[in-house]
């Protein structure tokens, strides 16, 4: 009797699983606001009407932390990712555990959109898809934009006192790459005393952006290090523009977004088409609404909120990636020692 | 009747034998494993050192420590006045407010503490009262961003601990104690001091252990309402592991903070067995109605006390609550109509109906496999044989260890055959598993301990089987204790967040990591709904189960 | 001259009625049984004059002062509990010191020392509680009670948790420490054969009111209420009726009796009782004949168990007044003075 019900269930696995091998499955891992508020539900059904397979998401928490996750999966045996998204500050890291395959050029027809800037990136695996830039957002309801900081060094002033919240660069890539602006703004010898002089200024540290902005729109602090697409967002919510981005000094600090291939995918012809899809005008058109980021392609549509509103410093800021990854861990450590309060 | 020997008694042993190896089997492979599969890193000589000699981790240690230490202290001090309300004070409402004790323990950090910003922060609730009443230019209270606002928070989350199970105990202490005292001449203070105090002392330390052992593993609450700056040592190996990638220096951090809260386990668990005295006597004190004549001194103390308390405890919890109604354009109701939906939520992928549901699976499986697994513990922690205590420690090993080490190690260790095939629902339960049942152990252990075991030799003698025996006998006078064991495993696992998250995968949601979904996401409205349904959800389990509760194992 | 008054108390628990009335008092050197079955009120009664609790009507004096406004702390009377309540945490030396620690002008130490040598104790001052067996925790509690020199002791069933043996010898220990210390005494017990051997007097209790009270041999030889009749030492009841102010049917079976002290009416419905160690063996007064249906072997005594015409009678003999088989015809006499008469209640009791 016992033995009978195993042989059913087993006849009734293996034809569950015939069933389902019909589709070709695409696994991506990515960062979870690209899931939760992002494109990836209308990515998902375009790709897949598009290309006949099953695309999924798979989504840890930041850009860090689901590279972190997909690194701990490999090093304990298999990962089912396919494709990875994150940020470029990343990519030491991602060269360094050998995780991207190279890029095709005949796979991926829409490649040849990317800029040419970009194409050192390309040559280690990781295609860009779109870029931003870290500044400073304030409540325009509780600050003067002429009271404002006109550039990185005065957020040390005294008037700043408990006024700025921003994020903790060992967890979010937002508040990285503000660590490595006040780097690449004061340089490696004195960018901790710019950080020793910041503290007061400093409300909190929070773990990561979504922290910081919920601080920012409750009225507890009314600054805070974000995008400067913050303003062209809220024109597109049909939102009063209240919380506005702005440069100080014109300055703010390039951040880009890239996917790349894992090494050691079997479905490496769809992942080319996916990242294909991903470089299309059409979903790249999806972008500033959803990722609340610059398109990578030029030939992208941009709505009109975005030109109006969306902030391009004059003097973007970004530190060589080789650097980058040599210095990242040491730069980590100094800030925790300096910051950390006993 | 003589007993047949032989066949039965094998029987009985093997069986015996297995009912033991399956818990011991279990933990193995949902513990152990995983976690050396990650200590394996650690265990280097290289990190350990560089970890035990780097300043700036002895820091770490240090600060926790510290921390730890004054949030134990504010918990005990906010916990046991309530404790004492709750045990010897009857008024309308006490037991709903007993259950509802719980909750603040259910709640996920990130709901914690976006309440406690609501309320206590420069821009809360609480400052602009305060500056509203007494006219003040900017807020007065400082309370949040630095050690206060963590110790605060985990007072909050804490001191209901101590409510409950200083409370219990308060119940069950014959009154014989205090009125034999009072007849040879001491007066109220000397009594409470004197006699009451020792003999709660089992108790207090009891949940002042837990307390200590909670906060010094505490991570997000720290993280959100002391920012980054305010490091304990999980947050070095959250940042070591999840951002740096830096696995062996991380494991070798693992080691270290497991090794601390596994010695004070151990030494909390060789205190125990000292001051253990018995206090269950043959009478229990009928408790005094509030409002009636009398002892207006201590009454007034009291209510100025519940009405702090109140305060510390509502105002977060209520802040998220009018939060969720909180509309464009004034109160509305369409966060919630949004819940209710079956429809596919971008923000949680997946329908809010389908992750509350989620939630309740996940809860419900985690609970049948930590109450049986604390049980066994229990049994084996109770049983007679040489080096008990670590036994007992060895099995409590995962109180010690932090939920974003478990949830790694899970992750790390069914990454590969045969365990890869495991669904997430399964898998997460399992770690929720892992990280409660040593508190269902802890709850049950007095009231497996004050078990008469004659009672099971006579039902035994009566003819009744080991199984019957445990059901119809044993398994209703520990009753009481099963269901407390049950709402806190439930409880447990519908807030847990840290190890969940390392867990996720997309189609797949629990309400905890719903709200942190959508706060990620600026949906600030929805996210309060879903943390206010989750308070509402564990606060419904929490009464009913009382009520089931009272019904079979009050007397 | 301490002596304790109890005036009229009443209490309720809710609507149990636990004490409906009582009153007694309690001279100095005397020790007062307050006797009952459980539910009687007599612990409550205890509870009242301690202090523990407050009596709804009633007052407590003592020397003619009122106690009912003082805490238990204040009363200075030395309490004795059923299960000993020794302070678990403290040693026995600690306990005993518990209430004279902080009296100034007290060589505590040596107040522990004399009271250790009291009970017989002395060596174990540096031990626990949990150490001690039950017969050793009970003359702590007794010791401790009696350090801080009480006005008053009161025992709420102190021996009824140890064996027999045991009760015995500490019942002795306890007399004989109490009439050393000279306190009036209030004593509870649920057992007859303590509460007869250890009191002065004797208070009956049952459903909260004080049947009688008297001397043990007053109270038991001369019951003045069914209870109390039917409570103390061992008998046969039967239902009857009065015939006459002499006589009572039992059974059909006439009986005569000496006049029953409250005059009862004629033809109504009366408890006949009759203590086993009454019936007399042979022809006498009221005569019997008996069948015997069981005989019991008590050792130094006999019990019979016989069927006569007034119905089943239990007698108690002693052993060696010749061999008494089942089945045995026999003849028993009953003394008109030791018969019980009262009129019958709702129910036996």
């Amino acid at each position: 009797m016992k033995r009978r019900r195993f042989a059913l269930l087993l006849v009734g696995l293996l034809v569950l699983g015939a069933v389902a091998q019909g589709k070709e499955t695409l696994v991506v891992y990515t960062y979870d606001s690209f899931v939760s508020w992002g494109p990836a539900a209308r990515i998902e059904t375009g790709f897949e009407a598009q290309y006949d397979c099953d695309l999924q998401f798979v989504a840890a928490g930041g850009a860090k932390a689901t590279l972190s996750r997909l690194l701990a999966e490999r090093e304990a045996g298999e990962t089912p990712a396919d494709l990875f998204m994150g940020e470029l500050n990343d990519l030491p890291r991602i060269t360094a555990y050998d995780l991207f395959l190279p890029v095709d050029p005949t796979g991926i027809p829409n490649l040849k959109a990317v800029p040419d800037e970009y194409s050192s990136l390309l040559a280690v695996g990781l295609v860009p898809y779109e870029y931003g830039y870290i500044t400073l957002t304030y409540d325009s309801n509780r600050m003067d934009p002429n009271d404002l900081p006109p550039d990185l060094a005065s957020l040390t002033a005294p008037q700043y006192a408990d006024k700025l919240v921003c994020e903790d660069p060992r967890t979010s890539s937002t508040g990285f790459s503000f660590l490595l602006w006040t780097i690449a703004e004061f340089g490696e010898d004195g960018y901790l005393d710019f950080w020793r002089r910041l503290d007061p200024s400093i409300l909190t540290v929070t773990q990561g952006w979504s922290a910081a902005w919920s601080l920012l729109t409750h009225g507890e602090a009314p600054l805070m290090v974000s995008y400067s697409t913050d303003t062209a967002y809220a024109a597109l919510c049909g939102d009063e523009l209240r919380y506005r981005a702005y440069a100080p000094g014109g300055e703010g600090y390039r951040t880009v977004y890239g996917i790349g291939i894992v090494n050691g995918t079997h479905h490496r012809r769809l992942a080319e088409a996916f990242i294909d899809f991903l470089l299309s005008p059409k979903v790249q058109g999806l972008l500033p609404g959803t990722e609340v980021m610059f398109p990578i392609n030029p030939d992208a549509p941009v709505p009109p909120e975005f030109a109006e509103y969306a902030i391009v410093p004059t003097h973007p800021l970004f530190l060589p990636l080789a650097e980058v990854g040599k210095k990242a861990e040491g730069w980590l450590d100094a800030w925790a020692r300096v910051m950390t309060r006993r | 009747m003589a007993r047949r020997v032989g066949a039965g008694d094998d029987a009985t042993v093997i069986g015996r034998a297995v009912l033991y190896l399956i818990p011991i089997a279990f933990l193995g492979i949902g513990f152990y494993y995983p976690l050396g599969v990650v200590l394996r890193d650690g265990l280097a000589p290289g990190p350990l050192r560089a970890v035990l000699t780097d300043p700036c981790f002895l820091h770490l240690i240090a600060f926790t420590l510290k921390q730890a230490a004054i949030s134990t202290a504010l918990s005990l001090a906010l916990g046991l006045p309530g404790a004492y309300l709750l045990a010897r004070y009857e008024f309308p409402g006490r037991r709903a407010i007993r259950a509802l004790t719980a909750v603040p323990f259910v709640l996920p950090a990130i709901t914690v503490g976006l309440g406690f910003i609501l309320f206590f922060g420069g821009n809360g609730v609480l400052n602009r009262f305060l500056m509203w009443a007494f006219h003040l230019p900017s807020p007065p209270l400082h309370l949040l961003y630095s050690l206060t606002g963590i110790v605060l928070a985990h007072a909050f989350y804490n001191a209901p601990i101590v409510m409950r199970t200083v409370g219990a105990a308060w119940e069950g202490i014959d009154p014989s104690f205090a009125e034999a005292a009072a007849a040879l001449g001491a007066g109220r203070w000397r009594r409470a001091l004197g006699i009451t105090l020792p003999l709660l002392s089992p108790a207090i330390m009891s949940s002042a252990a837990l307390v200590f052992v909670f906060t010094f593993l505490s991570f997000p609450i720290v993280l959100v309402l002391g920012g980054a700056r305010y490091a304990t040592i999980e947050v070095g190996i959250y940042t070591l592991v999840r951002t740096l990638l830096d696995f062996p220096r991380g494991a070798a951090l693992i080691v270290v903070e497991t090794a601390i809260s596994l010695g004070f386990s151990y030494l909390y668990l060789r205190a125990e067995g000292q001051f253990a005295v018995p206090v269950q006597g043959e009478r229990k004190a009928p408790r005094i109605p509030f409002f009636r004549r009398g002892r207006w001194g201590e009454k007034s103390l009291l209510a100025g006390y519940a009405v702090a308390i109140g305060v510390l405890f509502l105002g977060p919890i209520g802040a998220v609550i009018a939060d969720s109604f909180r509309g464009e354009a004034g109160p509305t109701l369409s966060h919630y109509r949004a819940l209710v939906s079956l429809g596919y939520n971008p923000f949680l992928g997946t329908s809010p109906l389908h992750t509350i549901l989620t939630s309740l699976e996940i809860a419900g499986i985690a609970t049948a496999i930590a109450v049986p697994l604390g049980a066994f513990v229990v049994r084996i922690a109770t049983g007679r044989f040489p080096s008990r205590r670590i036994a007992e420690t060895v099995l409590m090993a995962p109180l010690a260890v932090s939920s974003v080490a478990v949830g790694f190690a899970i992750l790390r260790g069914f990454s590969r055959p045969p365990f890869n095939g495991v669904g997430p629902v399964l898998t997460i339960a399992l770690a929720h598993a892992i990280l409660i049942y040593p508190l269902a152990g802890r709850v049950l252990r007095p009231v497996v301990e004050g078990l008469d075991p004659n009672l099971i030799a006579a039902a035994r003698g009566l003819g009744a089987g080991p199984i019957r025996a445990f059901f119809e006998v044993e398994l209703p006078l520990i009753s009481r204790g099963v269901m407390t064991a049950i709402v806190f495993s439930f409880a447990l696992s519908m807030g847990e967040m840290s190890a969940t998250i390392i867990l996720m995968r997309p189609g797949t949601a629990t309400i905890p990591v719903a709200v942190y979904s959508l706060l990620s996401a600026r949906q600030f409205g929805p996210a309060s709904a879903m943390a206010s349904l989750l308070i509402g959800v564990t606060a419904v389990a929490f009464l009913a189960f009382e009520r089931v509760g009272e019904g079979l194992g009050e007397g | 001259m301490e002596r304790l008054e109890v005036i009229d108390l009443e209490k309720s628990f809710g609507r149990t009625r636990a004490l409906a009335g009582v009153s007694f008092s309690v001279e100095q050197g005397e020790l007062l049984a307050l006797l009952g079955p459980s539910g009687c009120g007599k612990t409550t009664c205890l509870r009242l004059i301690a202090g523990f609790e407050r009596p709804d009507k009633g007052d407590i004096r003592i020397d003619g002062t009122s106690i009912l406004g003082l805490p238990p702390e204040r009363r200075g009377i030395g309490f004795v509990f059923q299960h000993y309540a020794l302070f678990p945490h403290m040693t026995v030396a600690k306990n005993i010191a518990y209430g004279i620690r902080f009296r100034s002008g007290i060589d505590v130490r040596a107040r522990v020392g004399e009271l250790l040598s009291l009970v017989h104790l002395e060596g174990r001052a540096d031990r626990r509680p949990a150490e001690l067996s039950g017969g050793e925790r009970q003359r702590v509690a007794l010791a401790r009670a009696l350090a801080p020199s009480p006005r008053l002791l009161l025992l709420d069933e102190p021996l009824s948790a140890l064996d027999a043996a045991l009760q015995e010898e500490l019942r002795r220990e306890l007399r004989r420490i109490q009439r050393a210390f000279s306190l009036p005494t209030v004593y509870v017990t649920h057992d007859q054969a303590e509460a007869l051997a250890i009191a002065d007097r004797i208070g009956v209790m049952n459903a909260g009111r004080i049947e009688q009270i008297g001397r043990p041999d007053e109270v038991y030889r001369h019951p003045r209420t069914r209870f109390t009749a039917a409570f103390l030492g061992r008998g046969s009841r039967f239902l009857g009726r009065i015939s006459s102010g002499e006589s009572v049917i039992v059974n059909g079976h006439p009986l005569r009796i000496a006049p029953p002290r409250a005059e009862i009416p004629t033809g109504i419905e009366v408890e006949v009782i009759v203590r086993e160690e009454d019936v007399r063996l042979g022809p006498g007064e009221n005569s019997l004949p008996v069948e015997v249906v069981e005989s019991e072997y008590h050792g130094d005594a006999r019990v019979i168990i016989a069927s006569t015409p007034i119905g089943i009678v239990r007698v108690r003999i002693p052993e060696g007044e010749g061999a008494v088989q089942p089945g045995a015809r026999l003849t028993f006499h009953l003394p008109p003075d030791r018969i019980f008469v009262f009129p019958a209640g709702n129910e036996l009791s």
